[in-house]
Formats: C-alpha cells, sequence, structure tokens
C-alpha cells in the first residue's frame, strides 16, 4: 500500500485564501481575503482584487472595485517590485477582456510598457502574447494587421522566461498563418516555440502537425519531416498518426 | 386499577424497547462513522459509485472488489450502482452533505468547482508507478503512462490537474446479426466498405420483400443515426478542411476555422464535397426503418436484438447489452465509409479513424473519504494491469491499460488508428446549427426527401444559426479565459512566495500555456463571428 504521502499533499489543497482562489473557490477565497487580519495590505488588497474579477455574479461595480485596487497597488507598489507589474498586468486585462467597451488601446500600452521593463517573470511576460493576440485579431485591415505585428517581432528579445518566449512565438506563428502573412517567418516562430517545448500534449501536437503542414507547403522539407517525425515518435498512438505518416512518406518519396 | 397498571407496564416495555433500539442504531451509526476502523484494528468499509448499469460492469466491479477483499480480510468494498437519470442529483446531494463515498466515477454534473471542492487530484499519484503492477511488464512505470492515453482523459485544462484514473476505452462500431446475415447471403463476411454496405443492404431489402418479414437493413433512432450519418458526411469535406485551414491536419473540425471560411465563400452548401456527403446521408436513410428519426436509442436497440434489423451502430458500452439480449450471433465492425474515388463518395481518403482514443469510466477519490490510503489503494488495484485485465473479461468492455489484451468479444473495440479522420460534420458540432440540421434531416432521409430539399430548407437558416453558435462559443470562451485569470493571479503570488515550489512552477507553466491558447481560440471566433455577421448584411 502506498503510504500515499502525495496523496497527502493533495488532500491538503484548497485550505488557504490563495490555494482556495486557484481552484475557482472564488467566493470563499474572497471572504477570506475580506475578513483576513493577519494578512499584509498589500496582498490583501491584490488577494480581493483578483478575487473580484470572478465573484458571482460578475458585476460592473465589482470589476470597477478589482480595476480600483489594481490601480492603487500599482500606486502603492514600486515599479520593479513583482507586485506592482502584476496590479498592472490584471487592469490591463480588465480594460482589455472586462469592461464593455473595452479600452483596447490602454491595454496595448500597459502591456508593452512591461514587456520592455523585462520583469523576468512568466505571468508578466504574457503581456507579449496578449499583445499580438490584440494586433493579429483587431478590426484593422489586413496590411496594417500585418505590420502591426512585424512591429512586434522584436519583442522576443525582451523577453527573459523560456515559457515566456515560447507562448510568444507560439502566439506570433499563428497570428501570421491566420492573417495570411509569411509563412516562412511563422515556421521560425513555431521551430524557436518547438525548441524551449511545451509540458502539453495538447499545444505540442497542435503546433507540430501545424508547423510541418505549412513546412511541406513551402518546401522546407527537412523541417517538415522533423515535425512529423517528433509527432510519431512522441505520440505514436494518436489518431492522427496514420495520416502523419502518410504526409512523412510522401515527403521522403519526393 | 389493574387494567392501568397493566398499561402502564406495557408502555414501559414499549418505551424501553424503542430505547433499546435508539441507542442500537446510535451505536450502530458511531461504529460505522468511525469505531469501525482500521486504528482499532478492525475492518475498513470503502465504498464507490457509478453509473454504469450496463450488463457485466457491475460483476466486474464486483470481481475486482473481491480480488482485493481476498488480499486484505480487513477492508470491505462496497459498490453502490447508481442510475443514470439520478446520478447527478444524487452526487451533489452525497457531495454537498458530507456522506459521498470514498470513489465516485467522475464526468457527471462535475462542474469545475465542485471538482476542486470535493475530489483530490492524481497529478503527483500519476508521476507514481502503480505498485500493483509489481510483477507485471508495467512495474515501475509511473502510473500516468500506463494507460492507453497517457490519462490525458483525466486533465482538467482549467484546474491544470489530473483528476481519478479511467477503467475503459470507448469506440463505436457497426453491430451485426451474423444468424440472419448468413441466411440473407450464406456468408458472414462484414462489409469494409460503404459500397458493400449498400450492396447488402439491398439484399436485405430483396429478402424482407421475398420472405415477407419486416426486417430492416439498419436500426436507427435520433441517438444511433447521427452517429452513421456524421462520419459519412465527413468522409467528403476533409479536403475542404484542408483548403480553408491552415491547421486541419490538427483539427479537421475547427468551428472558428469552418464557420468563419462559409462567411468569406471559402466554401458553400452547392460545393461538390458537400452535396457527395448529404447524398451518402440520404441513400443511408433509405435503410433505416421508417420514422428512425423519432425513435430512441432502447428502441433501435429492441430493434436490432428483436431480429428486425441486420445492423446497428453504437457504442463499445452496448455490447454486453446487447449480448446479453440478442438470441444470435454478434458480429463487430468498423462502420464503413466509401472507398477512395468511388462512385458513392469520389472525396473519401479511406477508412475512418476512430476520432480519439478516449478512455473513460474515471474513478476519482472524495476529498471526505475517512480512509484515503486505502481508498487510493484500492483505486490503484483497480486500475493495474491484472484488474483491467479482468475488468475487460468479465465486463467485455475495452480495457485502458497498456498491454491489457481485450476480452474477445471486447477486441472490435480497441480503438482504430490506420485511418483518416476526415473533415467536418455539416453541423459543425454546435447547437443551433445541429438544430436546424435535425429538424430538416426528414427533408433529407423522409420518403419524399431529397438533397435539394434538404438543402432548400436550411439555407436560409444555416449562416444565422452559425452565427448564433459563434455568439455562443465567443461567450463560453470569453468566460472561460476570464475564470483562468483568477487562478494565473492566485498561482502567481503564491509562487512568488515560494519561488522553489518545482509544482507551482509547473502549474505557472502550463496555466500560461492555456491561457494563450484560449485568447488565441477567443480571438479566432471573435473575427468568424464578426465575418459571419457582415456576410448576413
Amino acid at each position: 500500500m502506498i503510504p500515499a504521502a502525495a496523496f497527502a499533499k493533495e488532500a491538503a489543497l484548497g485550505n488557504s485564501a490563495w490555494e482556495k482562489a486557484a481552484t475557482f473557490q472564488v467566493k470563499e477565497a474572497y471572504g477570506e481575503f475580506k475578513q483576513n487580519k493577519e494578512m499584509g495590505p498589500l496582498e490583501k488588497k491584490f488577494g480581493i482584487a483578483v478575487t473580484l474579477l470572478n465573484l458571482q455574479p460578475r458585476t460592473q461595480g465589482n470589476l470597477e472595485e478589482s480595476a480600483r485596487l489594481f490601480g492603487e497597488l500599482a500606486g502603492e507598489v514600486p515599479k520593479g517590485e513583482p507586485l506592482n507589474a502584476f496590479a498592472r498586468f490584471f487592469r490591463a486585462r480588465l480594460m482589455e477582456f472586462y469592461f464593455d467597451p473595452p479600452d483596447t488601446e490602454a491595454a496595448r500600452q500597459e502591456y508593452l510598457a512591461l514587456v520592455k521593463e523585462g520583469t523576468g517573470n512568466l505571468v508578466v511576460e504574457l503581456s507579449a502574447s496578449q499583445l499580438v493576440v490584440l494586433e493579429g485579431f483587431s478590426e484593422k485591415s489586413l496590411e496594417e494587421r500585418l505590420a502591426g505585428l512585424a512591429e512586434l517581432e522584436g519583442l522576443a528579445a525582451d523577453l527573459k522566461t523560456p515559457s515566456g518566449q515560447r507562448e510568444f512565438h507560439t502566439a506570433m506563428g499563428y497570428a501570421l498563418l491566420s492573417n495570411g502573412g509569411d509563412k516562412a517567418k511563422a515556421l521560425d516562430h513555431f521551430l524557436a516555440a518547438d525548441k524551449i517545448g511545451f509540458p502539453r500534449k495538447t499545444s505540442a501536437s497542435a503546433l507540430w502537425l501545424t508547423a510541418g503542414t505549412v513546412a511541406a507547403e513551402i518546401g522546407r522539407t527537412g523541417d517538415a519531416k522533423y515535425f512529423f517525425e517528433k509527432m510519431i515518435e512522441v505520440y505514436p498512438h494518436d489518431p492522427r498518426i496514420h495520416m502523419v505518416k502518410q504526409r512523412l512518406e510522401s515527403l521522403k518519396n519526393g | 386499577m389493574g387494567e392501568s397498571l397493566r398499561e402502564k407496564i406495557l408502555n414501559g416495555i414499549g418505551l424501553g424497547l424503542l430505547l433499546l433500539c435508539f441507542v442500537i442504531s446510535l451505536g450502530r451509526i458511531m461504529w460505522d462513522r468511525g469505531g469501525n476502523t482500521q486504528e482499532h484494528g478492525e475492518s475498513v468499509t470503502i465504498r464507490f459509485a457509478h453509473w454504469q448499469l450496463e450488463g457485466g460492469v457491475r460483476e466486474a466491479f464486483d470481481e475486482i472488489a473481491a480480488a482485493y477483499m481476498k488480499l486484505h480480510p480487513e477492508v470491505e468494498v462496497v459498490q453502490i450502482p447508481v442510475p443514470e437519470r439520478i446520478f447527478q442529483n444524487w452526487l451533489i446531494t452525497q457531495l454537498v452533505g458530507g456522506t459521498a463515498p470514498d470513489i465516485i466515477q467522475m464526468g457527471m454534473g462535475l462542474s469545475e468547482d465542485r471538482q476542486a471542492r470535493f475530489f483530490v487530484p492524481s497529478t503527483e499519484v500519476a508521476d507514481l508507478p502503480n505498485p500493483w503492477n509489481r510483477g507485471t511488464e508495467l512495474e515501475g512505470v509511473p502510473l500516468r503512462e500506463t494507460f492507453i492515453d497517457g490519462m490525458e482523459s483525466c486533465f482538467n485544462n482549467s484546474l491544470l490537474e489530473y483528476y481519478g484514473v479511467p477503467l475503459s476505452s470507448y469506440t463505436v462500431r457497426m453491430y451485426y446479426n451474423l444468424d440472419l446475415l448468413h441466411e440473407i447471403t450464406g456468408s458472414e463476411e462484414l462489409p469494409a466498405t460503404y459500397g458493400e454496405l449498400v450492396e447488402l443492404s439491398k439484399k436485405v431489402l430483396a429478402y424482407a420483400a421475398k420472405s415477407g418479414q419486416k426486417v430492416f437493413p439498419i436500426a436507427g433512432s435520433k441517438y444511433n443515426s447521427p452517429t452513421i450519418m456524421s462520419r459519412l458526411f465527413k468522409s467528403q469535406t476533409a479536403g475542404i478542411s484542408r483548403r480553408v485551414y491552415y491547421g486541419a491536419l490538427a483539427e479537421p473540425t475547427n468551428f472558428s476555422a469552418i464557420a468563419e471560411s462559409a462567411a468569406n465563400g471559402g466554401w458553400t452548401l452547392d460545393d461538390p464535397e458537400v452535396l457527395a456527403g448529404l447524398k451518402l446521408m440520404r441513400d443511408l436513410g433509405q435503410y433505416m426503418q421508417p420514422g428512425f428519426l423519432q425513435l430512441g436509442r432502447d428502441d433501435a436497440s429492441f430493434y436490432f436484438v428483436q431480429g428486425k434489423a441486420l445492423m446497428i451502430a453504437t457504442g463499445s458500452w452496448d455490447a454486453t447489452s446487447i449480448t446479453s439480449q440478442a438470441d444470435f450471433r454478434l458480429g463487430i465492425g468498423l462502420i464503413p465509409v466509401p472507398a477512395p474515388g468511388s462512385e458513392q463518395g469520389p472525396y473519401s481518403e479511406g477508412i475512418a479513424s476512430d476520432a480519439s482514443i478516449g478512455t473513460g469510466v474515471i474513478m476519482g477519490l472524495t476529498r471526505d473519504c475517512e480512509h484515503p490510503e486505502v481508498a487510493l489503494d484500492f483505486l490503484l488495484f483497480m486500475a493495474s494491469q491484472p484488474m483491467n485485465q479482468l475488468w475487460t473479461d468479465v465486463s467485455k468492455w475495452a480495457p485502458s491499460v497498456v498491454g491489457v489484451v481485450p476480452d474477445p468479444q471486447a477486441k472490435p473495440f480497441q480503438p482504430f488508428f490506420d485511418g483518416y479522420l476526415g473533415g467536418f460534420d455539416l453541423n459543425l458540432g454546435q447547437t443551433d446549427t445541429m438544430r436546424i440540421i435535425s429538424n430538416a434531416t426528414n427533408r433529407l432521409v423522409g420518403p419524399t426527401g431529397s438533397v435539394e430539399g434538404f438543402l432548400e430548407a436550411i439555407r436560409p437558416d444555416f449562416l444565422p444559426a452559425v452565427e448564433h453558435d459563434l455568439v455562443r462559443v465567443e461567450r463560453n470562451l470569453r468566460v472561460s479565459a476570464q475564470r483562468s485569470d483568477t487562478t494565473l493571479g492566485a498561482l502567481a503570488w503564491m509562487a512568488l512566495q515560494d519561488p522553489g515550489s518545482v509544482r507551482l512552477k509547473e502549474k505557472v507553466d502550463l496555466l500560461s500555456q492555456t491561457v494563450v491558447a484560449g485568447n488565441l481560440n477567443h480571438a479566432r471566433t471573435q473575427r468568424a463571428n464578426n465575418s459571419v455577421r457582415k456576410s448576413l448584411k
């Protein structure tokens, strides 16, 4: 019988306000943040602001209060400290994704500033992929979208965490393809993302199969073979493998 | 006076008996609640619940429980089968009331917050070897890798944890009445292609006409028919998926990509591939019993086991029930699709692959279980290679564990991957589009139906229905992405306080990937919605 130390550890999850917030027990987490007298004021404020994002029913008042608290934190905590960046990231998220109408321009500027600060924090570095999504799927003309994406290319240099870089390259690759952009450039982004590695099959397999297809289309046979062979090696039981093998075979046969 | 004394004595005895019963009941409850524990050197009771009442499954669970109790006489394992129709309400009552069994089948009635609140993740256990695999080829292999799908079915994308372990796998197949097949054709060879299926169906109709017996080729219902019709339609649309979506090899049915291209003229309802798919659906409908679209799942099964239909398309979960009810021999094969370049399905690429491995019967540990170590041990015992072998041998359901040899009856249900996934279904897998297709299906497969009549019926409503679906999907994706933000904020804070925690780092990494994929998906859907809306103006 397994002594189940791991089990005991897992069963203990969900006991603190933060753990509850991380596992969708938002109402309980919010209540604990509000009533907690031992927590530091900044931590408490951040906890309340984060849970207000999803406290049900979601009201305009809750969202405005959340934005206000994030704003206060951004003012109280000096730039360069992680909590300052977290607060600004989530405030930008509110502006972009919660408020109606959204203030995408303000969100874009905040995301850009966060990337340029080079925080080296993965969550904050997601700002770069958010910028790609905002630009690549905006309602601008196709030419403007592609030009906007081209301007964002340089952001990769500001990202310090491997996962932040991976997500940026992934988003860029897909955004370029979704806009009929340069396939070779999209493929380069996919290669860069793949070099870092994916923790989950869903994203990895989708990227490998898309990248393999694109590489075959533009005649980069070596890259196509690389992605298809990797898929076959890592996920030999995947239901798409038969088709992948066929693609690979046709590449080998020229 | 004497009468009154007797009455008092009798009342006293009655009251005494009542008190005695109360004390015994109280003692029994206390014994069950806590006194009856391993700590006291007494027995432990582990209860597990599920909704699989199909034939053979309860027996399989009983045998596994008996095998465990033989090894652990101090443990009593109790199976609680709960009918599917009341399972959800029963589950919520048990969870909220704090009376939930130690192990419960997961998947029905479990929102993410309930899952997080009431179930224990199996993430860390997944990385440890299953001790009950000792002496097998899986000895020392991490639990996760002992399942044919790597426990993918157990992973919750929002909670970023694995929950439970799977015991079985599912596939959909065509079942045949072999005795009837022999009587009609003189052979027991099953059709391999759609063309052969049509030929066989014609023979059945001729046999029925000649013999005067009421026999139809295929038992249909609103439950079974869409499965086979969808597979036929999809066999024709792979080319369109590839033409309109760069990611078609990864996901040929991507809703937003297919919907956006429908709005932008990337494909139309009049494309030859669509027409070929509809013709296949119409033709197949002619071989099902009249009025099948109004019938339910049980009606079709009854039709088949009564020998009134030669074939039925349904899942592996029905195998034991059908076997126990049918007094004829069963044949089971893949659902035939048109051969490449054939007259019936010119756009077919070949045999259809099973869309996913789809392990199921996922059993999870509840947080309130009184003897977590024993419950975990029994869970791992159930998921071991020897017990999964027992599972398939008794239930006749396909196994979930690597290296388990399926029972001969379960063998035809082993996932088939040497085929093609096909393209998209006309209903795009979405509620409103599905509804208008379903409402008009009689115009396609009914006695006076036709492809033209069906298209005439759906054409005005098709894109508006797609738009409704896009609005709903976009809203759901937005809510899902918003929900991730609180988790992301909480994990970001916890990781900051505990920079050495590998687990937190992994969770932040996983969530980042989920967040970006979710945001991209949302943005694509929003754009598709704008395109459809513009095209409707």
